[in-house]
């Protein structure tokens, strides 16, 4: 199951559709720390995609999307940020954000991605990374929704492999903690209990305050920067989200 | 399956290992004859400083790392390398005259073999710092670093910072040096290397794509620079 959690600052996650087309769509957009307006454009991020994602499953399937796809979808975000800009005299670096999206059916999965942060996929056995966190020469450089290069910088993948019950939403606050960098591969220490806790509880929203207080606790923060956005969702056995 | 509640599945959560980023900064420091007195020790003590307050702070502790070049009669790399737990700050003291021009080249090669060590063991690192603290000109041939210098601040392989210190050649370090050079009051060593490690914290806890804006060292009770 998953939180049906409408659109925040950084990130959301919708269903939409029933029995072949029911689908699972996640989206989290991480606004660059310095941009002074980075929760306006991580939630213009989150919010077009839902909407677009919406719209295009209901006239088409799932299996149809192509990287062109997003890159509309994405062109679609530049635009109405572009808006927000010139209303506030500033540039549309004042709204970068990085910006990863997972849309499943029981049939199809699609991920995209451009910037840090992470998409893992788990089943009973492993876990693996969708597209490795997208990171310059330094520490604290990466690529945005809003770049110049957008375009050549997003990662998109189509696939039938449905055989994952796990699907995690990262970002880049907290790759340090669920990554392991030498062997790029999820810490699995780090996913079980959670997901574990996920597939065995009904109660979502206390595991909501739980996830909320445990990713502000000291011991994460003395590890991590800022920002840190965490969804988890787990497949049932009757293919339900 | 075991009923877990909301309250221990965040218990059981273990975090992985990953060596942090590191923050690199190399001190060039001035150890020439004009420096003895007040002006070597108050150098120490601010070394000295500088260490506890990049102990005192948990992530910068862990990311900064430290390393000195010394240029006094000849170049010396007195400190390579090496985060706070292990900064052994060492007495320097002031004796001879000012290779400034090889003393830059030999930071700014510390720099590279660093990045090089990072990049080999999927260490992932901040833009490296160099600063150069000199109470005198240079008498060695120092013109082809001024090059070296503007390269890597145009290419971003590091930031380059030059203080001058009372008796300094200001139009020297304002040709070597893309940023503004600035003076140190008096013998402020203290106050300049606590600007130093709230800088480099702030570096050190940034997220992606931010420019970090420094603070004005010019003005305050920590005010320790003029222009």
């Amino acid at each position: 199951m998953a939180g049906n959690i409408p659109c925040q600052d950084t990130h959301a996650v919708q269903i939409v559709g029933e029995g072949p087309k029911h689908t699972l769509i996640a989206c989290v957009a991480d606004g660059a720390g310095s941009a002074k307006h980075s929760e306006v454009g991580s939630s213009i991020a989150c919010q077009t995609v839902v909407e677009h994602a919406t719209k295009f499953l209901e006239a088409n399937n799932l299996a149809d999307m192509q990287m062109e796809d997003a890159l509309i979808w994405c062109d679609e975000i530049r635009k109405r940020i572009a808006v927000q800009a010139e209303d506030r005299s500033c540039t549309t670096r004042e709204f970068a954000c990085t910006l990863l999206t997972a849309i499943l059916s029981p049939e199809r999965s699609v991920f995209f991605q451009i910037g840090d942060g992470a998409i893992i996929l788990g089943n009973d056995v492993l876990y693996g990374v969708v597209f490795w966190p997208q990171e310059g020469e330094y520490a604290n450089s990466t690529n945005f929704v809003t770049g110049d290069q957008y375009h050549k910088q997003i990662e998109f993948i189509t696939t039938t492999a449905s055989h994952y019950t796990k699907v995690a939403l990262l970002s880049d606050g907290i790759e340090r903690l669920a990554l392991r960098f030498d062997t790029q591969i999820p810490h699995i220490p780090f996913f079980d209990p959670l997901f574990r806790a996920l597939q065995n509880t009904n109660d979502v929203n206390g595991l909501n305050e739980g996830l909320r207080s445990f990713l502000g606790s000291d011991s994460i923060h003395h590890r991590t920067d800022d920002d840190k956005t965490l969804i988890l969702a787990t497949r049932c056995a009757d293919g339900a989200a | 399956m075991e009923q877990l509640s909301a309250d221990n599945a965040f218990a059981a959560v273990e975090f992985a290992e990953n060596p942090e980023p590191r923050v690199p900064c190399v001190l060039i420091v001035d150890t020439s004859t004009s420096m003895q007195g007040p002006r070597i020790d108050e150098l120490n003590k601010g070394l000295q400083s500088y260490k506890q307050e990049l102990l005192a702070d948990p992530l910068a502790s862990k990311r900064v790392e430290v390393a000195i070049v010394t240029f006094g009669g000849r170049v010396t790399r007195m400190v390579e390398f090496t985060t706070a737990t292990s900064f052994e700050p060492p007495a320097l003291q002031a004796i001879g005259g000012t290779p400034m021009g090889e003393a830059i080249g030999t930071a700014l090669d510390m720099i590279e073999e660093r990045k090089a060590s990072y990049r080999e063991h999927g260490i992932a690192y901040y833009r490296p710092w160099a600063f150069l603290i000199t109470d005198g000109e240079p008498n060695d041939h120092w013109k082809p670093i001024v090059s070296r210098v503007h390269a890597g601040e145009k290419g971003k392989s590091f930031c380059f910072f030059a203080v001058g210190v009372e008796g300094a050649d200001m139009k020297v370090l304002e040709e070597i040096c893309v940023r503004k050079p600035l003076w140190l009051q008096g013998t402020k060593f203290r106050e300049l290397f606590s600007w130093l490690s709230n800088s480099q914290q702030a570096v050190s806890r940034s997220s992606p794509g931010d420019e970090v804006p420094l603070e004005d060292p010019t003005t305050g009770p920590t005010g320790w620079a003029a222009v």
